[in-house]
């Protein structure tokens, strides 16, 4: 009997000690980057529509301001933003309603950064406000969940 | 059936009082095994990248390579060797090759670092252009470090 009672704690204390496979990580949701390469005219905006997923930070880098037809660098001030997309009756983005705009210089980290709420259609958007010569190719990034 | 093969009332207590310890320990040793798994921490592999690089420019023309920031971090270029130049980093084009640069400097070969910019995760291109100072096609070096 006493046997039978040593065999169980035995099998009951084996029972115990499993395989643990380690335990994969809970996923945090990822972002995405769009970019929104385009040209931009002396005193002239344009902007670019996304669509937020998810809650979740939304950050925006204007991270080149440069010639056309030559290389280098445009160090001039922007004003970049972020508001909600109008859409017309055909579902075409035709409107930003800017909510929020910051005015920086080119930089190759992001300057704008924000929860979005809700998860919606949404748009970045850029303009000259004075600082521009002349047209010149700009590139920002938009990281949105 | 146990009642039946123990006749003896103090041996019967004596028997179930044991098996009752058997099972009180076999369950908590059962319990100890149950913990509570914590999610494992992902392994980050995110050491500062030494590239070295050396081509040619054209007089009138770039040279671009591409390089990606697996994390946010210091990008630091060196031109170590070649003519005065423009030197810059950016994104690269989407379309073609090529560079469009957010910092650039006009630089002369050092052993000092001519840029040093903040930036977040992604990919990146540095480009080396001709100042229009070139006559014929020159060849440089530089060393470009990020996370």
């Amino acid at each position: 009997m006493r046997r039978a009672a040593i065999l169980a704690v035995v099998v009951l204390f084996c029972l115990g000690c499993g395989d643990d496979t380690p335990t994969a990580p809970s996923s945090t949701p990822t972002n995405a980057t769009e970019r929104f390469d385009a040209i931009i005219n002396v005193r002239d905006s344009k902007f670019y529509p996304f669509s937020v997923g998810s809650s979740g930070t939304t950050t925006i880098n204007l991270a080149s301001l440069s010639l056309i037809d030559r290389p280098g660098v445009v160090n001039a001030t922007m004003e970049i933003g972020w508001g909600k997309a109008i859409k017309d009756e055909n579902g075409t983005v035709v409107r930003c309603d800017l909510a929020r705009v910051i005015q920086t210089t080119p930089a190759l980290s992001a300057q704008l950064s924000d929860t979005l709420t809700p998860a919606s259609d949404y748009c970045a958007n850029i303009a000259d406000v004075g600082g521009l010569r002349e047209s010149v190719n700009f590139s920002m990034r938009i990281s949105h969940p | 059936m146990i009642a039946a093969t123990f006749t003896d009332r103090p041996r019967l207590r004596s028997f179930v009082c044991r098996w009752r310890f058997v099972i009180g320990i076999g369950t908590a040793i059962m319990l100890a095994g149950c913990g509570s798994d914590t999610p494992t921490t992902p392994s980050t592999s995110s050491g500062p990248m030494t590239e070295n690089w050396s081509s040619v420019i054209a007089p009138g023309g770039a040279s671009a390579r591409t390089f990606t920031l697996n994390s946010a971090g210091t990008i630091v270029v060196t031109l170590t060797a070649g003519p005065t130049v423009g030197l810059g980093i950016g994104l690269p084009r989407t379309n073609g090759g090529g560079c469009r640069l957010g910092v650039a400097v006009n630089a002369s070969p050092a052993t000092t670092p001519q840029i040093s910019s903040q930036a977040d995760a992604g990919q990146y291109c540095v480009q080396v252009y001709d100042l229009g100072t070139l006559t014929d096609p020159s060849g440089f070096a530089l060393k470009l470090e990020h996370p």
